[in-house]
């Protein structure tokens, strides 16, 4: 892959010349925490920066959205009509993408937003909470990027993964090199990376296994955890109605398994009454359910779940003690 | 075409089966083709959306048969309608019980309460093509005689098949006590009162959820295999498709790779059963 070069100072003026076609998010900082939002030149893009509090999964399969709405007697489909550019994603929200993709690909409204997305990553500062290398997503994956960004002197060296990236890399503001790289990978820290085949195959033999009661000790159920992550994509849906049901919506919002009505039917009986059984259920889906689903865990190893858990529960320690146990 | 898209149908006509339950027909098209056991998805504009069984059997070409049982917001809204008004549904979802596969055998069905209705098609289709299948039985329990579905067929049932019927009390729905000739106790011990070994047969539990425990025990306790045994089991669903995760088993997912499962497949995974 040949690379072009950009000033730093002409990052500006490229992604102003996208906001033509695309609303430009990128991770802006607020207040002690980094968030994706909206830039423009009061909200620069900060390209330094651990990780951002919610992942893109706020954009592509946001926190409620309107379904249907029931007009003249038909449910009739509220598809988003959305151009995302994102600037600034780290390799691991990369993957995530790409796992997102995967379980929601035949979804309507996830693919409306998804199909027209530009992607444009950067290189991360991999910290102490990161384990993307554990779960297989410390490489860019393939033809998923359009525009790769990579710090460079006073500029950055720009990789295009796709068609549309090599198109945008026409821009004059771009200079040629001859820089070249073949794969982009995070410098992902952890000495010992785990395997998460392993943890895939202790699950047979795990769901009585007394490690679940000393890691669920700890948890409060409060959803944290999967309102951060970006492969916890479950929904719930509800109609609303204003007065009159010809004028109802159906929309849907983040869910949460971490919560006791989440698994409860009519009739009131609970499938995972316990804390315990609902802390399981996390890491069930994402190490088990997803592999066997996709062949990949739901995880990228990002370690929001673990900055943002306020009981402190580390998901990689509890990942290690699974493998071995 | 939207996974999520509800069509619109029409109410042809509303059987009312109980203080709390009726049948709702529903036309479909004629080309609409379902497995016993399957769901669809049941929408009230509005009020929501809610997982229904398919009852009738799917020779019965034209329209599907709804039973419903009033407990909350959708149910209680399309309790409200009646014959001509607008429903919307999508589907046939999910795995039915198995028909093919199971010719020759005889079949035993062990029934609770609202158990009844996701087997009423496959009941009905088995008895329509006797010569197919081996001896039936039909063993099924409600709470009180006044919770007893489909009434207006037990004697066609019992004419057909070895159909034994119980109620947990002679009681009304309220506690007192009522008029009731029949058998009394819990429809599990009704496999006590079989004439002839049932180690061959096949087996298929529905019910609710506290019942799947006793039902299977005593069915191996009568010979059968794992795999002889079939159960429809109830999550949560929200969506019927796969994505929204309300209906997970471990590693399964109870709309698309059930409601029906076969015992064997199901009986090491957690929380289950
Ligand atoms: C595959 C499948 C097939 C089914 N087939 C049939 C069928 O053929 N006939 C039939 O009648 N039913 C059937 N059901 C059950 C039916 O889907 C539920 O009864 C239905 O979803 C209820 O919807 P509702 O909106 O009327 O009730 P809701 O308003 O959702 O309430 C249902 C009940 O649960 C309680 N409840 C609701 N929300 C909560 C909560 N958050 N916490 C605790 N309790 C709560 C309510 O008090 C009420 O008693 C089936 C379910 C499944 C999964
Ligand atoms: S963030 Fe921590 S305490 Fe909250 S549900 Fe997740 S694991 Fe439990
Ligand atoms: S489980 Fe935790 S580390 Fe893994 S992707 Fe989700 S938030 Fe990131
Ligand atoms: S009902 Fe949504 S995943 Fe099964």
């Amino acid at each position: 892959m040949i690379g072009k070069k950009i000033k730093k100072g002409d990052v500006g003026r490229f992604l102003s010349s996208l906001a033509g076609e695309y609303t430009v998010i990128g991770p802006v900082k607020h207040g002690s925490v980094f968030m994706f939002a909206e830039i423009d030149d009061e909200h620069p893009p900060v390209l330094d920066y651990p990780r951002t509090v919610l992942p893109v999964k706020k954009y592509l399969h946001p926190p409620r959205e309107t379904m249907f709405e029931f007009r003249k007697g038909e449910f009739r489909e509220m598809l988003p009509e959305s151009r995302l550019a994102f600037f600034g994603l780290h390799i691991c929200d990369i993957n995530a993408i790409v796992r997102l993709d995967m379980a929601m690909a035949s979804d309507p409204y996830y693919s409306a937003r998804r199909g027209g997305m530009l992607i444009m990553g950067v290189e991360c500062k991999p910290s102490e909470e990161c384990f993307c290398k554990s779960m297989n997503a410390d490489r860019l994956p393939h033809g998923v990027c359009d525009l790769f960004f990579r710090e460079e002197g006073d500029g950055y060296i720009v990789y295009a993964g796709t068609e549309k990236g090599r198109k945008l890399l026409g821009s004059p503001l771009f200079h040629a090199t001859d820089l070249a790289v073949t794969g982009i990978s995070a410098e992902c820290e952890e000495k010992k990376p785990l395997d998460y085949e392993k943890v895939w195959r202790s699950f047979a033999r795990n769901h009585t296994n007394p490690l679940w009661d000393e890691m669920a000790r700890l948890c409060l159920g409060c959803t944290n955890c999967t309102t951060v992550c970006p492969l916890c994509y479950c929904y719930d849906v509800a109609d609303t109605s204003e007065v009159v049901p010809e004028n109802s919506r159906r929309e849907r919002f983040w869910d949460s398994c971490t919560l006791l009505n989440f698994a409860t039917v009519a009739g009131g009986h609970k499938f995972r009454p316990n804390i315990k059984d609902r802390f399981r259920n996390i890491y069930t889906h994402k190490f088990k359910s997803f592999v066997d689903e996709f062949g990949l865990p739901a995880c990228v190893g990002c370690g929001r779940c673990i900055v943002y858990c306020p009981a402190g529960i580390n998901m990689r320690a509890n990942l290690e003690k699974l493998e071995v146990g | 075409m939207n996974i999520y898209q509800p069509q619109k149908r029409t109410i042809m006509k509303v059987t009312e089966l109980n203080y709390d339950t009726k049948v709702f027909r529903i036309k479909v098209s004629r080309g609409f083709t379902h497995q016993p056991g399957q769901f669809v998805e049941l929408s009230v504009p509005g009020i929501g959306e809610a997982p229904i069984s398919i009852c009738s059997s799917p020779e019965e070409k034209g329209y599907i048969d709804l039973c419903i049982r009033r407990v909350g917001s959708v149910t209680n809204a399309v309790h409200k309608m009646t014959a001509g008004d607008a429903i919307y549904i999508r589907g046939p979802y999910g795995v039915g019980f198995p028909l093919d596969s199971i010719k020759g055998k005889d079949i035993v069905y062990l029934l609770g309460g609202l158990g009844l209705p996701p087997v009423r098609g496959h009941i009905n289709y088995v008895l329509a093509h006797k010569e197919d299948f081996g001896r039936v039985t039909i063993l099924y329990g409600a709470r009180t005689p006044a919770d007893l579905l489909f009434k207006h067929e037990f004697d066609d049932w019992k004419k057909r098949a070895n159909f034994l019927v119980t109620v947990d009390a002679a009681k009304n729905p309220d506690g007192t006590p009522c008029h009731w000739d029949g058998c009394v106790g819990f429809g599990v011990a009704l496999i006590d009162k079989l004439t002839y070994p049932i180690k061959d047969a096949v087996g298929i539990i529905v019910g609710p959820p506290v019942m799947y425990k006793f039902a299977i025990k005593r069915f191996k306790e009568a010979g059968m295999e794992d795999r002889q045994i079939y159960v429809s089991l109830e999550r949560l669903m929200k969506c019927g498709v796969g994505k929204c995760q309300h209906c997970q088993i471990n590693h399964k997912y109870c709309c698309l790779d059930g409601p029906v499962f076969n015992y064997a497949e199901v009986k090491e995974l957690p929380e289950a059963i």
